[in-house]
């Protein structure tokens, strides 16, 4: 194109231009070009996550030292094929080239420069979005990335070429290696306004691309043989049989490793939470901050923490999955499970993500682009069993399959199922009513086959974890300040029983050490046991015998459903202090012969009979007894309506089908 | 030549021609040119600014559930369509 081409809306000198050092530079591209790599090429650890005010898009602002004038100031934009599209997504990147949007903690404002990530083997749809951008008038660097990949599909480009006609740096670079940087970096000091940018209409784009793709990529060989294999590979992987298989191999696998690296982190900080709360306990003298700290700060921040080895690592292999470009052709896979369901296949990872714990699953969900069905994904999400439910599901499988591993094997597997079959159903009705609306028929991106990179998968579990624990963490530490409020107050005088228990040990303490010592034992849980009785959380108990009553439970149960309310595995460990009077007996199977033989206020009626037991395990499958995840839900979706939803809609779901279990099985028995 | 709306008139210079398929319908490993985008105006822009625009030459790789086609004559970026999408792209074919 000439400078005096009709479809340049303003041919500038680039002398014109501002040049020199910048104070925030943004970040903008097409989905898949290595714009993210390149951020965190830039900007390594010096970076942080927040949502844009007033959206679930998150911002990636971090800083980068690009000269001898301090540091400067990178945001990450999300990846977009365009700025005019309606999605959220696009409409921000335009507010900010604007300068009407600001990221969290920043001025609303113009960037000082922006760089735009072309993908090489992309020029088109790259020199495209470029023109778009270029309409703004401000200064640009052009950051040409996938050179290598361009050239083994016969594509040569020419970034000089290109800068010459752009008037504006355009610099070849590799994120994954580094290659380019210390150019790139000397070149955003130097950002111009391009020269040359296109008019509005659909033929001006086209000629102003065709022009700059004439000049920078003129030449195209043959088709390397590499790219033969990549499509046979496509073809495979998006096989309805093959892919299939595929597909539930790799995800497997993938959970497989979880669980089981997982574990390790997980008890490691169990174990270092329960020294602490030894050590706390020791120093802090006795009184009530004593209890807090022991009782509710302490377990508070181990709940939190806990969870981060399973999201850190989930984010971490999902980001070496996406980066070798698997996902892509899953998504297809997983679209002919989930299609018939109203949820797209890009909803897949948010539900496997789930079966670990929903809060991860939830802000995955923001990878898919349908706001409907965004929300019927995490609306659903918290029906997958997450790692939380299993504690429960042990110990009432333990009560209704004593001495039959094989029938307790069975009910597990049920347990996931049913999850399964309620959230997918339940995704149908929301679809079909609340969240009517046309189904997002997929179009999606194939990236190339590459090796993974392990340091852009640090870095996003890394972020991954940060976001939880900023999001989830408070919550979870004030929410379990609460529970132990509840369990603790109001305050009541040791028992007649434990005072008589402690009478006799003080009498037989010379003569029988050994049988004084275990009277002390028992007159602590009973002490427990009392306290617990007696408190808030043992008088909600009692205030929801009616609601419960009809599903079986005895008040004491009502306490546990209560106290869950934190985490889910918080049940076992309240059955424990109930029936035994010691929370380590949570650990051991003196809980499950405790609550097996444990009776009702008549002194003959079990606590756990079978229509309770059964009644109460269908309950823990489909309730939504997780206070972190309804915070979570209120977050993404922007409101807390959603999550008020979905707790009213999960709780009456459980109560009404363990309302039909604990009936069918009295109906069978 | 422009893409067209669903359920608007189409123009006699796209619909006319005898050689105008669907993208659905056309073999792998076949060349072809979009001539038409049949869809909401979201969906066409969408697929435009992926670089499906009127005028592309594409090669299909794979054609069913997904339709997987390569843009810049099977050069560019490959993108993988659902059968819905893919019929909404009408072709003609090259030799």
């Amino acid at each position: 194109m000439t400078s005096s081409t009709p479809t340049s809306v303003a041919d500038t000198d680039p002398s014109d231009a501002d040049a020199g050092p910048v104070g925030t530079i943004a970040l903008f591209g097409n989905p898949n070009t290595g714009k993210t790599t390149l951020f965190n090429r830039l900007t390594g650890l010096r970076q942080k996550s927040a949502n844009y005010p007033g959206t679930t898009i998150e911002a990636h602002i971090g800083s980068t030292t690009l000269g001898p004038d301090g540091p400067t100031r990178v945001v990450d934009l999300p990846g977009v094929y365009s700025i005019h599209l309606q999605g959220v997504e696009s409409t921000l990147c335009r507010q900010v080239l604007e300068g009407s949007a600001a990221a969290p903690g920043l001025l609303a404002g113009e960037p000082d420069a922006v760089c735009v990530v072309v993908d090489a083997t992309a020029l088109r749809e790259g020199l495209r979005f470029l023109g778009e951008i270029a309409r703004f008038r401000l200064p640009i660097v052009v950051a040409l990335t996938m050179l290598d990949v361009a050239r083994r599909r016969g594509i040569e480009v020419d970034p000089s070429a290109l800068q010459e006609r752009l008037g504006c740096p355009v610099i070849g670079v590799n994120p994954r290696k580094g290659d380019g940087l210390p150019e790139l970096r000397s070149a955003l000091t130097e950002a111009r306004v391009p020269r040359t940018a296109p008019g509005a209409s659909e033929a001006d784009v086209r000629e102003w691309v065709d022009e700059l793709q004439e000049r920078s990529s003129p030449s195209v060989d043959l088709l390397q043989p590499s790219e033969r294999v990549s499509m046979k590979f496509d073809r495979a992987f998006t096989h309805p049989v093959i892919g299939l298989g595929v597909f539930a191999l790799i995800m497997t696998g993938l959970f497989w490793l979880l669980f089981r690296i997982a574990t390790y982190p997980m008890d490691w900080i169990e174990g270092a939470f329960a020294i602490a709360g030894d050590v706390v306990g020791g120093v802090v003298p006795p009184g009530l901050i004593h209890d807090l700290l022991v009782g509710g700060v302490v377990p508070g921040i181990a709940g939190a923490l806990v969870f981060l080895p399973q999201i850190c690592l989930l984010f971490f292999l999902l980001s070496l999955l996406e980066d070798t470009g698997y996902l892509a052709r899953a998504a297809f896979v997983a679209d002919r499970l989930l299609r018939r369901f109203g949820l797209p296949g890009t909803a897949f990872i948010p539900l496997l993500s789930s079966h670990a714990c929903a809060i991860p699953g939830i802000i995955a969900a923001r990878s898919i682009p349908n706001r409907r069905e965004r929300l019927a994904t995490i609306l659903v999400a918290p029906f997958m069993t997450c790692s939380a439910r299993l504690p429960v599901y042990a110990l009432l499988v333990s009560l209704l399959f004593a001495g039959r591993p094989a029938l307790a094997a069975l009910a597990f597997v049920g347990c996931y199922a049913l999850g399964v079959v309620a959230g997918v159903l339940t995704a149908l009705l929301a679809r079909g009513t609340i969240l009517r609306g046309p189904a997002t028929h997929m179009t999606l991106e194939l990236p190339s086959y590459k090796a993974p990179s392990v340091r852009t998968a640090l870095l996003t579990a890394y972020d991954k974890g940060m976001v939880f624990l900023r999001k989830a963490g408070p919550y979870i530490l004030a929410f379990s300040i609460v529970v132990w409020w509840c369990t603790e107050f109001p305050r009541t005088g040791a028992p007649e029983e434990s005072q008589s228990l402690r009478t006799q040990a003080a009498q037989i303490e010379e003569a029988q050490p050994d049988e004084a010592a275990a009277l002390l034992v028992e007159a602590d849980r009973a002490e427990s046991k009392h306290a617990l009785a007696n408190s808030f959380a043992g008088r909600m108990g009692r205030a929801l015998e009616p609601v419960f009553a009809p599903l079986g439970f005895d008040w004491r149960l009502n306490i546990g459903v209560v106290t869950s309310f934190a985490a889910r595995e918080v049940f076992v460990s309240t059955i424990a202090i109930v029936f035994v009077g010691d929370e380590e007996a949570a650990e051991g199977e003196g809980v499950i012969e405790a609550a097996r033989t444990a009776t009702r206020s008549d002194g003959e009626t079990l606590v756990f009979t079978g229509g309770a037991s059964w009644a109460l395990l269908v309950f823990y499958v489909l309730a939504m007894q997780c206070f972190s995840t309804l915070v979570v839900t209120a977050k993404e979706t922007g409101s807390a309506k959603w999550a008020v939803l979905q707790f009213t809609y999960m709780t009456a779901v459980a109560y009404l089908a363990a309302l039909a279990a604990r009936y069918a099985w009295i109906a069978l028995s | 030549m422009t893409s067209l709306l669903m359920n608007e008139t189409p123009t006699d210079s796209t619909e006319s021609r005898p050689d105008r398929v669907c993208l659905a319908c056309m073999p792998r490993g076949a060349r072809a040119r979009v001539i038409e985008v049949e869809a909401d105006d979201e969906q066409c822009a969408t697929l435009s600014a992926m670089g499906l625009c009127i005028d592309e030459e594409v090669v299909i790789h794979q054609a069913g559930e997904p339709t997987i086609v390569s843009l810049q004559g099977g050069r560019g970026r490959r993108i993988g369509l659902s059968l819905r999408v893919a019929r909404c792209l009408h072709v003609v074919a090259l030799s």
